[in-house]
């Protein structure tokens, strides 16, 4: 009997312990696609990663439901993005956004400035977009996302992501009308 | 190049170069640690398959109390039913350890072995580094700390060589990351930051409760054992 109970801790113990270093694996490879999901919608260093933290610590507690550890990105990102919505619109922390550091080396003061002023012209944009098109175009802006991962990411049809890229990139030009190349290449 | 000038259209690629350098952000080095920190404090959840069972063994034997109450206290009743539905229930009790049995043989049970001397000494020298450490930034004795992080770096060093040596991945990466955040422990003990100091001495416990929680086990003894 009491063997059996060794036994019935010992695998208790065992699949803890696996699982364990299965996260450990998946933490490491997704780690920067959650920030930057977070980040996406917070624009805010500090924000992005209590978010991205918090998106990790869900997706712990609720990692064995994971039936398909495939899907773990794409589940990973889907919640990073709702708990995100969720903090923004929450805290209202819009207005202290911070942008996105930019590499102003070799150029002057009033290109620094107009660069930003971009930035902050392309994220007013992006935030007119309906969330379905938002979040298409920034999940193929993160680490190099082509449209079938992207519709990997999302669980949607590879036309589908092609299209609301489409759209969403149509929108974002009538919106922008200034230009986006950097000045050093004039 | 030709230069775009306010008011010229837009291309998808100017749009798509736009998009991929306002999100060219990385996360700071400690984001990792504090994650694992994190997790370390989080119970672990059971599995979905051991609460289904545990659900479905708590089902039978309140099925099998009900039973057995209704046979006791209306016996006038049981001659109606099926007397072999009362046999097959009253077994089920029975039947519950069974599935508990299997499963539990099921996992496979990871190798286990006892640290090395070296290893047991680092650990040492890691806790009381540790304990002085946690005193000095309450302190505020900035050389201090930058000195028990230099000691620690020295030991996670030897601590990332037996990983490496031993092939285990996960293990290897946490112990990186204690070094990245010990390393920004020592930046910001020397720039005297006190927020940044508590934020990586936060980095650098968590890597010791992430890499405890999966790679050691402690024995009835109070002794510890390596999980490989």
């Amino acid at each position: 009997m009491h063997e059996r109970a060794d036994r019935l801790v010992g695998g208790f113990v065992g699949v803890d312990h696996e699982l364990d270093r299965e996260f450990e694996a998946r933490l490491v490879e997704s780690s920067t696609l959650a920030f930057r999901v977070a980040y996406s919608v917070l624009r805010h260093r500090e924000d992005a990663e209590d978010v991205a933290q918090e998106a990790f610590a869900k997706a712990y507690r609720n990692f064995r439901q994971l039936r398909d550890r495939d899907r773990f990105r794409a589940w990973l990102a889907r919640m990073t993005w709702r708990l995100a919505i969720d903090r923004c619109r929450a805290v209202h922390r819009r207005q202290k956004v911070e942008l996105a550091a930019t590499d102003a080396g070799g150029t002057t003061p009033a290109d620094v400035v107009e660069t930003r002023e971009r930035e902050e012209l392309l994220w007013k944009a992006i935030d007119t977009l309906p969330t379905k098109l938002r979040m298409v175009v920034v999940l193929a802006s993160i680490e190099g996302h082509e449209v079938k991962d992207v519709a990997s990411l999302l669980g949607i049809p590879k036309g589908t992501v092609k299209s609301r890229l489409f759209v969403a990139r149509q929108r974002l030009k009538e919106q922008l009308q200034w230009p986006l190349i950097d000045t050093a290449t004039r | 190049m030709a230069a775009h000038r306010y008011g010229d259209p837009l291309t998808d690629g100017d749009i798509d170069r736009a998009l991929a350098k306002a999100l060219a952000v990385e996360p700071s080095p400690e984001f990792l640690a504090r994650v694992r920190m994190r997790i370390a404090n989080e119970p672990a959840p059971l599995d979905w398959r051991w609460s289904w069972m545990l659900a479905a063994g708590t089902c039978t034997i309140a099925i099998a109390i009900a039973v057995t109450v209704v046979q006791m206290n209306h016996p006038a009743l049981s001659p109606g039913l099926p007397a072999k539905v009362f046999d097959h229930l009253s077994m089920l009790p029975a039947m519950v350890p069974g599935p508990l049995a299997i499963a539990a043989s099921a996992p496979r049970r990871a190798r286990r072995e006892k640290p090395t001397p070296e290893m047991q000494a680092i650990m040492i020298a890691n806790a009381t580094v540790h304990a002085a450490l946690a005193a000095h930034i309450k302190e505020r004795n900035y050389g201090a700390i930058v000195n028990d992080a230099a000691a620690l770096r020295q030991n996670y060093a030897s601590t990332e060589a037996f990983w490496a040596e031993q092939q285990m991945d996960g293990a290897l990466n946490i112990t990186r990351g204690g070094l990245q955040a010990l390393a920004s422990l020592q930046t910001a003990a020397l720039a005297r930051d006190d927020t940044a100091i508590e934020k990586a001495a936060a980095a650098v416990t968590g890597t010791c409760g992430a890499c405890h929680k999966q790679y050691r086990e402690q024995l009835p003894d109070n002794s510890y054992e390596i999980r490989l």
